[in-house]
């Protein structure tokens, strides 16, 4: 039915906001992992999004049938790591200071981290809105004739 | 113009047999309908329980299962109430 996939098309949405949002939590608790497992600080990762068309074939398909053809939503189509330099900071303390009593520290900055994070919350809570709105015109809908 | 055109060919061809079909296709609309109204509702059932068990912790799947199990609902209910109404109606009429 076509109430439901405007149902459907928010749902990818917020799928794939909550994913970010478990990015972002894990870039924010790592901003000072300075250990991982290939031997280099914490690298901030981010998400991709990419919106999911239909192929060339189900568009035919559709314009054949006279349907209008929609998207169907969003979709993370992988997590990347941001390449961007590490901060180097003075702490030879640190138990990871170098000769010279540097540490490399993760590429993540917590403020951005921050408003990426609100934004995540916004997106996630606009993905929220368009499916209560998609509901209240199916209620209305059901009104007709009363 | 349609409507009443489609009327006046109903009733110059009153035959038992296509009546019968008809009723067959009514009963079977009617079936379908439930049918998928209580696949939602089946669905949002497992989905609950998948939550409850934490098999799953998508949130929002579980509530849009449920949005989706009660506006079908409402909607079966509400075609159901028009077809009540269309009943009496009819068995109102006075011959």
């Amino acid at each position: 039915m076509s109430i439901f996939k405007t149902m459907n098309i928010s749902a990818t949405g917020l799928t794939a906001e909550r994913l970010r949002m478990d990015i972002i939590s894990e870039n924010i608790a790592n901003a000072n992992t300075t250990r991982t497992i290939s031997g280099t600080p914490y690298r901030r990762k981010m998400v991709v999004f990419e919106s999911q068309q239909k192929d060339a074939f189900q568009k035919l398909l559709d314009h054949a049938q006279g349907n209008q053809s929609t998207g169907n939503g969003v979709e993370v189509t992988g997590i990347v790591e941001d390449s961007s330099d590490f901060k180097r900071i003075y702490n030879p303390e640190h138990p990871d200071a170098d000769g010279e009593g540097y540490v490399l520290m993760p590429n993540v900055d917590v403020v951005t981290e921050m408003i990426n994070l609100m934004t995540a919350s916004r997106a996630y809570e606009a993905n929220v809105t368009a499916l209560n709105s998609s509901k209240a015109m199916a209620m209305k809908a059901l009104e007709i004739g009363r | 113009m349609e409507g009443i055109k489609g009327i006046s060919q109903l009733l110059a061809s009153q035959q038992p047999k296509q009546d019968k079909t008809q009723s067959v296709d009514f009963k079977s609309v009617i079936i379908n309908a439930l049918e998928s109204v209580n696949k939602d509702q089946l669905e949002a059932e497992a989905m609950d329980t998948a939550f409850i068990m934490g098999e799953t912790d998508n949130i929002h799947e579980v509530m849009i299962a449920s949005q989706k199990a009660e506006l079908s609902l409402s909607f079966a209910v509400e075609v159901r109430n028009k077809v009540t109404e269309a009943y009496k109606e009819i068995m109102r009429l006075q011959m």
